[in-house]
Parts: structure tokens; sequence; C-alpha cells
């Protein structure tokens, strides 16, 4: 299996920007130049002292790329290549939050209903189909409106639109694999209903939830991006792709730097995520193997 | 005989609500088997003995299935009032049951010997207190740790017992690296490894060809002889059951229409549902132009035919057959029919005729 993946350029890129991503959100104090939203600030007593950064450095702000700025400055002087350092840290953080609580939610769910079938199906799956029909936007908007702009709060709004649809790809898996013989092996040599789900039905129906994973991990990274962008998300001055863009656009003549970089940032970890998710597939479905 | 039986099955009823309406599979199914006997049980595809089967194990999928009535005795306990709970641990311990696909009856993901260590993990206590180790105290994951090494050790000694050579090698395989015949071995291992009182072999050599069948077959006697373990084999190959059975029922249509030792069935079938099975297999002693068959097929169990379910296909049948199930009747000692004309069957020349002539 993993030989194959080896041998498929593209994944190998995936895997390679992911693992990088992954590297950076983890080291970010050690890469980074400076922490983009606070700074040690040198008093005249020869102590330091920490200040909120957007406060002072008027005197740098919107610089254009340089060796002691890679990316450039913004409109408050921050160092932009740290905010995007800092910001891989948040974005890694909504991504895989959500991915892991909607997953979680989805095989508890979809298991229950797939393996006992009637009653317990019909009322897991309508309630499914209720989640299924609000619009992430629109929840995100409420809850935004309701509770305030923050990340945790586009989160939540995520989570809640973001299971239904795991649970129901993972109940359709285990409707299928247990109606298989070892299914019914298990339980002729007196296994209960939870090891029959967990030990026996999970492992052989979990490769097609994994390449979802994989390939969503890019798109909750866009949304979570994007309402940012629209003013839902990051509340302002946070380290956060889609803010930075949002606030760099109005900029975007004057300042090229300010939403390029954080776009570019956001372009190679989607891609390094869809990139992963297609390998993943291609090793684990063998009618797409050629 | 005196003593109880092993299992008794008393007037089993087993329906199926499906869409085109209920399928009756099983109509009151009743016989007994005894302890360390082979009993065989033989039929057409869809009468029902696989039904059985899995209505004693209750592993008919409910819904659809239900058992309606009857009982199951097993060592005098009615499985069909003993809770889930009981079931689990009875299920694999003490009776056991073999699958016909061995390519499908393994789980893909786990190694053979972890599959057959789940097995004796769930039925027997393998708990041994470690030595006290002040620098090592015992915790329950170190005895949860020995135990699971234990079992391994266990399905390893299974593997070798039947007869898989390099039992630690294939301990860690996985299924798809197996033969089928090494699969099949494999899952009389797994069943095997409780020590059974029953074992439900539904038709283990099905799907492997013949040589391996040969050897499969071999193997579960010699394996019977050495744990005294009573195997029910289920089977359309008539030949297997002359070789293996000590005692056999015929199903047709979910009834059992002739039970009895195999010798007295295979010299002497008394139903005329009997006779058609035997004759429809080529004998190498005799010459004949044409294999005789049974005409028409099983019939559809949600309309079954009223009266004797076999009527329809009957050369011998007339009015009462039509409206009258016929009883299960002890015809000679070991031997019952269900039969209205068994004595016409038996000794009517006229039937003889009508075939040859």
């Amino acid at each position: 299996m993993l030989h194959l993946f080896r041998r498929s350029l593209l994944s190998m890129i995936g895997l390679v920007l992911i693992l990088f991503l992954i590297i950076v959100a983890l080291f970010a104090p050690l890469i980074a130049s400076e922490h983009p939203s606070y700074v040690e600030v040198q008093t005249e007593q020869g102590t330091t002292r920490v200040e909120e950064r957007w406060e002072i450095h008027f005197d740098r702000k919107l610089q254009s790329p340089s060796l002691q700025h890679l990316f450039g400055t913004d409109d408050y002087g921050r160092d932009i290549f740290s905010m995007i350092v800092y910001g891989s840290q948040t974005s890694l953080r909504i991504c895989l939050m959500v991915v892991i609580i909607s997953t979680l939610a989805g095989i508890i769910l979809g298991g229950l209903a797939g393996y006992f079938g009637g009653v317990i199906d019909e009322v897991l799956m309508r309630i499914t189909d209720v989640f299924l029909a609000i619009p992430y936007l629109i929840l995100a908007l409420a809850v935004a409106a309701a509770l305030g702009r923050s990340i945790d709060h586009i989160m939540e709004a995520m989570i809640i639109t973001w299971w239904p649809s795991y649970a129901r790809l993972f109940r359709g898996q285990v409707l299928a694999i247990r109606e298989q013989q070892y299914v019914e092996a298990a339980r002729s040599v007196g296994a209960s209903n939870s090891r029959i789900l967990f030990r026996h039905i999970l492992p052989n129906s979990i490769a097609p939830l994994i390449v979802e994973i994989t390939l969503d991990l890019g798109a909750v990274l866009l949304v979570a991006a994007g309402l940012s962008f629209i003013g839902l998300g990051a509340s302002p001055g946070t380290a956060e792709w889609g803010l930075m863009i949002s606030e760099g656009r109005t900029l975007m003549f004057h300042a090229w730097w300010y939403v390029t970089f954080p776009g570019l940032a956001i372009l190679f970890v989607v891609l390094g995520f869809n990139l992963l998710g297609d390998g993943l597939r291609d090793v684990t479905d063998p009618k797409l193997r050629r | 005989m005196t003593e109880t039986p092993l299992l008794s099955i008393r007037d089993l009823k087993t329906y199926f609500y499906t869409y085109e309406g209920v399928v009756k599979a099983l109509e009151a199914t009743s016989f007994d088997i005894w302890k360390g006997e082979t009993f065989g049980l033989i039929g057409e595809t869809g009468c029902g003995k696989s039904v059985t089967a899995l209505s004693v194990m209750q592993l008919i999928p409910q819904p659809p299935g239900r058992i309606m009535s009857g009982s199951i005795l097993f060592n005098g306990v009615d499985l069909l009032k003993e809770p889930e709970k009981t079931l689990q641990q009875l299920r694999g311990c003490a009776i056991s049951m073999i699958f016909q696909e061995p390519m499908t009856a393994l789980n893909p993901v786990y190694n053979i010997g972890r599959q057959i260590a789940e097995v004796i993990l769930l039925h027997k206590d393998l708990t041994e207190v470690p030595q006290k180790n002040t620098r090592n105290p015992i915790t329950h994951r170190r005895i949860q740790r020995a135990r699971k090494k234990r079992a391994f050790e266990k399905a390893i000694e299974a593997l070798d017992m039947v007869k898989i050579s390099d039992p630690k090698k294939v301990a860690r395989q996985y299924p798809h690296e197996l033969s089928g015949g090494m699969r099949q071995r494999a899952m009389i291992a797994m069943m095997l490894a409780c020590d059974p009182d029953l074992l439900i072999a539904d038709e283990p050599t099905t799907a492997l060809d013949v040589t391996v069948q040969a050897q499969i077959l071999d193997l579960m006697k010699e394996l019977q002889h050495r744990k005294g373990t009573a195997i029910w084999l289920i089977t359309h190959n008539l030949g297997v059951i002359a070789e293996m059975c000590d005692r056999v029922g015929v199903m047709y249509a979910g009834y059992i229409v002739e039970i009895g030792k195999t010798e007295k069935i295979f010299e002497n079938p008394d139903h005329p549902y009997t006779r058609g099975l035997l004759r429809s297999i080529p004998l190498i002693m005799e010459e004949r132009q044409r294999l005789e068959i049974i005409p028409g097929s099983v019939p559809n169990l949600i309309t079954p035919p009223e009266g004797c379910r076999f009527h329809p296909r009957c050369k011998y049948q007339m009015d009462i057959c039509k409206t009258c199930a016929p009883p299960l009747v002890e015809v000679e000692p070991d031997h019952c029919v269900a039969c209205h004309r068994f004595a016409d069957v038996k000794y009517s020349v006229v039937g003889e005729e009508e075939k040859h002539g």
C-alpha cells in the first residue's frame, strides 16, 4: 500500500506540503522572526516590556518585502511572514478540530444507525437530515451575530453543519460491511454488539472516511478563511490567513504583498490536502488502481 | 437411548417477513442431536437447512426473520428463552459454527492468530496472577497483556491442531495470504479453540475443491474423535453424508421429512423425496442412461402447497396429501418418516415398475 503511494509523485508533493505545514505550526515561535501581536520593547531603563504589537511601529508600516521582513509588513507595521507562520497554527487548529469532532460524531451516529437499523436508523438519519439542511453560512452568521465573532464560534458552526455528511457516509459503509460473513462469524463466536461494531466493522469501513476527511481538511480551511474574510470569523488583530486577505484587500494596489502571501499560504495548504486525499483514495480504492 | 440429547429442537417455526409476504421458512421442525455423534442435514437449496442452524445460534437477522414458536433445548436449557448475554457466552464456546465461505468468513484486517485469540479471550479465563514484583506492580493492563499473550499462544496451538504447517508464521498472516483450504482450517481452529460441545458446519466444504474437501472432512472427523464434539453437518452432498454421518435428517421446504440412521436411510429410503434425492446421484457400479430427477423445484415458501409440501412433485400423491400434513412416524427403530404413503412407497412394486418401466 505504501509503495503505491510512494510511486505517485502528486500525493508525495501533497504529503510534503502538509508535513511542512505541521512543522511550521509546531515550531512557529522558532521560525517566525517576531510574534505578530506582541512585542518586547526596550525601555529607557534598559529592561524589556511586552506590548501589543499594533499600538506601535507605525514607523515601519507597509514596507515592501526585504531581508528584514521577508514578506513585507502590514498597515500596523506587523511582519507578514511571522503572521503567516503563526496563522498556520490557527488554520491547523480549525481544520483538525472541525474534522475530528465531526468525524467522531459521524462515526458514532452513522455507525449506530447503520448497525442497528430499524427505528434507530430512522430516527438518527432524520436528525442528520435536519442538520444537513442548515447552510453553514447562515448558521455562522447567526452564531457570529448572537455570540460575537471569534474563531471558536465559527468552529462550532462548522462542526454542526459538517458532521451529517460523515454520518451518512459511514452509515452506508456499515450497511455494506455488516452483511459480510466475517461479521456473522464474529457474532457466532459470541462477540458483543459493541465489539462487532468497533473491532470488526469499523476497521473495515474506515478507509473511505479517511479519504473524505483528508479532502475535507482543505475544504474546512477554505470555508474558515472565507468566513474570516467576510468578517464572521477571527476577530481583528488575530493572525488568520483569511482575515489578512480581507484586511489587505483595500491596500492591494499599494501593498501587493499584503494579500499575496496569505493567499499563497492558503493555496498551498489546500492543494496539499487535496493531493494527499486524492493519493489516499487511489491507494485505498482498488477499483481506481491501474 | 435414555440420556437426554445434547440438542433437541421441537416444533421450530421461523418466518421471514418480507415485502412480498411472509416466507414460512421453517414449519414445525423437530429433531435431536446426541452427544458426540455426527448428524447430517440434507435437502435442496432453499429448503431451510441453514435457517435451522441460524435459528439454533439465534443469528437469524431480525427483522425480517422471526422465530415464531417452538423450543431449542441445548443441554436442557431452552435457548429461545435465554437473554442475549447468555447466548453470547454460549456462542463460540458451547456451540460454534463453521461457515460455507472460508474466503469471506475471516476478517481481512486482523491476522489469523489474533482472530482465533479473540474467541479464546472472549470465553476462556486465562488470568494468571503474575509474580509479585515491586518494581512492576500488578496492574490491570499488565494482566490484560499477559492474557493476550497466552491467548495468542493458544491460537498457535489451535492452528497446530488443525495441521497447519508452521503455525507460528500463519498466525501472523492475514486471510488474503492463505489459500481456501488453509482458511477453512483456520476457521475450524477458531471454532474448535474453545472445545465446543456442538459444532455446526454449514456446508463446510462446498466452496473447496475436492481434494481439499476430503482433507477437511478427515480433519473434522479426527478432531471429533479426540474431543468428543458433536458435529451437525449441513450439506447437499450425499457422498459427504454417507461418509461422515451417524444419523441423517432429510429436509424439504421447512419440514423434516425423514430422519434416522444413515445406513437405514441410504438402504431403505421411505419418503419419496429421499428416494428421489438418492436416485439423482450417479452410481459408479450401475450403468444407467439418464439420471432420475425430481420434477419441479422447491415451492415458493410464501405460498407453500397445502398439506404435505412435497405433494405437487410426488408421484405417490393421493387426496389426503393435498389437505393434511403428514406427521413424523417411526417406521422402524431409529427411522422416522413423514409421509402418508410410506408403507406403499416401501412395498409398492407399482412405483418401482413405473420408474423403471
